[in-house]
This record gives structure tokens, C-alpha cells and sequence, in this order.
């Protein structure tokens, strides 16, 4: 007989021991009793679960809903308001705009016009002409024509001599020598 | 599955829990022996195996159709054995304040030695009491899926087929670990039975 086969008859013959103490009833009923509490202790979870979502129920509505206005706020203050898109002018109110400004623009040109500088005079010397005009427009009228008329005859003459003196004085050349001068000064300053 | 296993289970899935005590009471002696062949000790037996049913419940619903719900059980049992070994394993050795055992072997001894219904004299009876304690150490010596292999088939009589299902592996690795297994129990007994005459 070979080993194996006598280890199997041998344990045939010496089953394994038997728990003597074990009581079947004790055995299930602890079993069962435990089941039953972890059965419990589902369905209590799954109770308190809902009982706990039922009654704050109104306060988590309130509160989504014033989290979701609140945001919606938010997002549309930080949109930039869409343009307005502007109705283009009527051809009759666009002739009229292009006229005004053609005018305005011809106004501006004869301005100048008068402004220029003959001979080359410097800015300081127009500005103290247009003061002078400006001045003989304010004096007031006086009682006596004649002296007014001498007063006015006279700032003529001083007027002329200034722009005659000044077309004397000042050459394109002395005028071109004086910006020279400034931007060397200015070149100078600078480095 | 037996009829009768299937309907208690479905009838337990349906709600009627009480019903789960009609399957611990057909398989628990089983499962308590398997527990005890594993553990060798009968309280922790009985807490993995009731353990094993508890975590059979929680799974009940999970449990494949046409399978045997023992198979499924056992294997569940033979996984809370590791699991309370691992434990056992993991706690700090308690030291005895008793007179020192002289390194006795406390492995306890697995097999019943009816000692009244020997028809042999006393010194039979006496060997297999000592072959009892000596083959209890040389199967935990074994490795565990040797041991899981053997106790299930040779021990406890499953089948090949079923062993493979609670081992969750082939029948033919089956055999090998029970080949290997009596192979190892051989070498460990070899010299004392030689010296007993068997």
C-alpha cells in the first residue's frame, strides 16, 4: 500500500474533530443577530438620510436660488453693454453737415489768411498787430470825433511803423539764424 | 446550487432576512470544520465562519446564479481563515509568566482518535494519538495553497472540482498542490513511521 493511499484510509477512519461545545441555535441565532442589526442600521442610514434632506429642503431652494441671481448679477456686470448701433443720417441732413463744415473750414482759411506773415514776421509780431486792431475796436467813442479821429490816426501810424520796422528788421535770414541758434542751444542742452 | 439554496436566497434578496438562518444552519458545521482545520483553534473558527456567513449576506446580491452557494461560502470561509492568521500573525507574542513547556509543540491535533472504538492495544492507540498530533504539525508546516488543497480534498472530502472553485483556480492545479502536498507529508512522517513498524 502506497503512502498516499493509506493517508486516506487513515483519515477515513479519524475524521476531523468535531466542536463538542458548539451549539447549532447559539451559533445562528448570533449570526442572524447581527445580520439583522446591520440590516437595521441600513435602512436607519437610508432614514436619516432622507429626514435630513427633507427639512431643509425650502432653506436649500432659497439659498440655490439667490446663489444663482447672485451670479447671474455678477456675470452681467462684468459684460460690457452692446454697442447701439447709430441710424445713418439722412442725405439731406449729411449735405447739410458737409456744407456747415465747408464753411466753417473756409472760415478757418481766410483766418489764417489774414494771420499770415508777409516778409517773413515773427508770430509775436502778428499777435501785437491783431492786439492793436483789437484795441482801436474797444475805445470807446468819445465825445469829440476830431480827437478820436487823431487818436485813431495816430495808433494807425504807430501800426504801420511797427510793420514797416519789422519787415526791416526782421530777414529770413536773421529769422533762420535765430531758430539756428535755438536748436543748437537745444541740441547742446540735451547731450 | 441546490433548489432549495436558490430559493432561500432569492426569498432573502426579496426581504425576507430570517430566512438566511435556514442556510447557516445547513452549512455551518461545515464551514466551523473547515475554519477549524485552518485555524486549529475553535474560537476563532467559530468567529471566521460566522464571520463568512455575515460577509455572505452583504454579498448575497452579487452571488453568480447556478453557482453552489457552498463552494461560494467555503471560500469565503477559507478567506477569513488568512485574514484571522494575518492578524494572529501581526499581534506581539504574549509571554507566558507559567513554568517554561521545554519546547513542546503546541500545534493542536486536527483528527479524532476515538480511543474506545480502537479494536488494537494500548500501544496502537497510543501511535495514532501521536500520528493524530504529528500529521496536525506537518500539514501546517505545508505551504497554504498545498494546505488549503489538501484539507479540502483529502481532509474534508470535496471533490476536485469544487476545490478548484473555492480556490479559484484549475482542477489540474488542484491536483498538483495535493500531489506535492502528500508528497511533503510523506518526507515529514517517512522516519516515524518507519520506526512505528507501519
Amino acid at each position: 500500500m502506497d503512502f498516499s493511499t493509506w493517508l486516506q484510509s487513515w483519515l477515513k477512519r479519524h475524521p476531523l474533530k468535531a466542536p463538542q461545545r458548539l451549539d447549532q441555535q447559539q451559533y445562528t441565532s448570533e449570526v442572524m443577530a447581527r445580520i439583522k442589526a446591520e440590516s437595521t442600521q441600513q435602512v436607519y442610514r437610508v432614514r436619516s438620510v432622507r429626514s435630513g434632506l427633507s427639512w431643509p429642503r425650502l432653506a436649500l431652494t432659497v439659498a440655490t436660488v439667490a446663489a444663482g441671481a447672485l451670479i447671474a448679477l455678477t456675470i452681467f456686470r462684468m459684460t460690457p453693454p452692446p454697442q447701439v448701433a447709430e441710424a445713418p443720417p439722412s442725405p439731406a441732413v449729411l449735405a447739410q453737415t458737409v456744407a456747415q463744415e465747408a464753411e466753417l473750414l473756409a472760415e478757418l482759411e481766410e483766418g489764417k489768411a489774414d494771420l499770415l506773415i508777409e516778409n517773413g514776421d515773427t508770430l509775436d509780431r502778428a499777435l501785437e498787430t491783431t492786439d492793436t486792431l483789437l484795441l482801436l475796436a474797444e475805445i470807446p467813442s468819445q465825445p469829440s470825433d476830431e480827437q478820436w479821429l487823431e487818436e485813431t490816426m495816430q495808433l494807425l501810424d504807430q501800426l504801420e511803423e511797427g510793420v514797416s520796422s519789422g519787415a526791416e528788421e526782421g530777414s529770413n535770414d536773421d529769422w533762420l539764424d535765430d531758430l539756428q541758434l535755438l536748436d543748437d542751444t537745444d541740441l547742446a542742452a540735451s547731450s | 446550487m441546490t433548489g432549495d439554496d436558490a430559493q432561500i436566497i432569492q426569498a432573502v434578496l426579496d426581504g425576507q432576512v430570517d430566512r438566511y438562518a435556514e442556510l447557516v444552519e445547513k452549512y455551518q458545521v461545515f464551514a466551523l470544520r473547515i475554519a477549524f482545520s485552518f485555524l486549529g483553534n475553535y474560537e476563532d473558527a467559530k468567529d471566521a465562519s460566522q464571520e463568512a456567513f455575515v460577509s455572505a449576506y452583504r454579498s448575497l446580491a452579487r452571488f453568480r446564479r447556478g453557482a453552489a452557494f457552498s463552494t461560494w461560502l467555503y471560500r469565503i470561509v477559507v478567506n477569513e481563515c488568512k485574514d484571522t492568521h494575518r492578524r494572529n500573525a501581526r499581534q506581539p507574542a504574549t509571554i507566558s509568566l507559567g513554568p517554561a513547556q521545554g519546547g513542546e509543540d503546541t500545534t493542536p491535533d486536527l483528527f479524532t482518535v476515538d480511543v474506545a472504538a480502537e479494536a488494537a492495544g494500548p500501544h496502537e492507540q497510543f501511535s495514532n494519538q501521536e500520528l493524530s498530533r504529528r500529521l496536525s504539525q506537518a500539514i501546517t508546516r505545508l505551504p497554504r495553497h498545498q494546505r488549503t488543497a489538501f484539507l479540502l480534498h483529502h481532509v474534508h472530502g470535496l471533490p476536485l472540482d469544487q476545490v478548484a472553485g473555492v480556490m479559484s483556480c484549475r482542477i489540474g492545479t488542484v491536483k498538483s498542490h495535493v500531489f506535492r502536498a502528500t508528497a511533503s507529508l510523506k518526507a515529514q512522517l517517512a522516519p516515524w513511521l518507519a520506526q512505528e513498524g507501519r
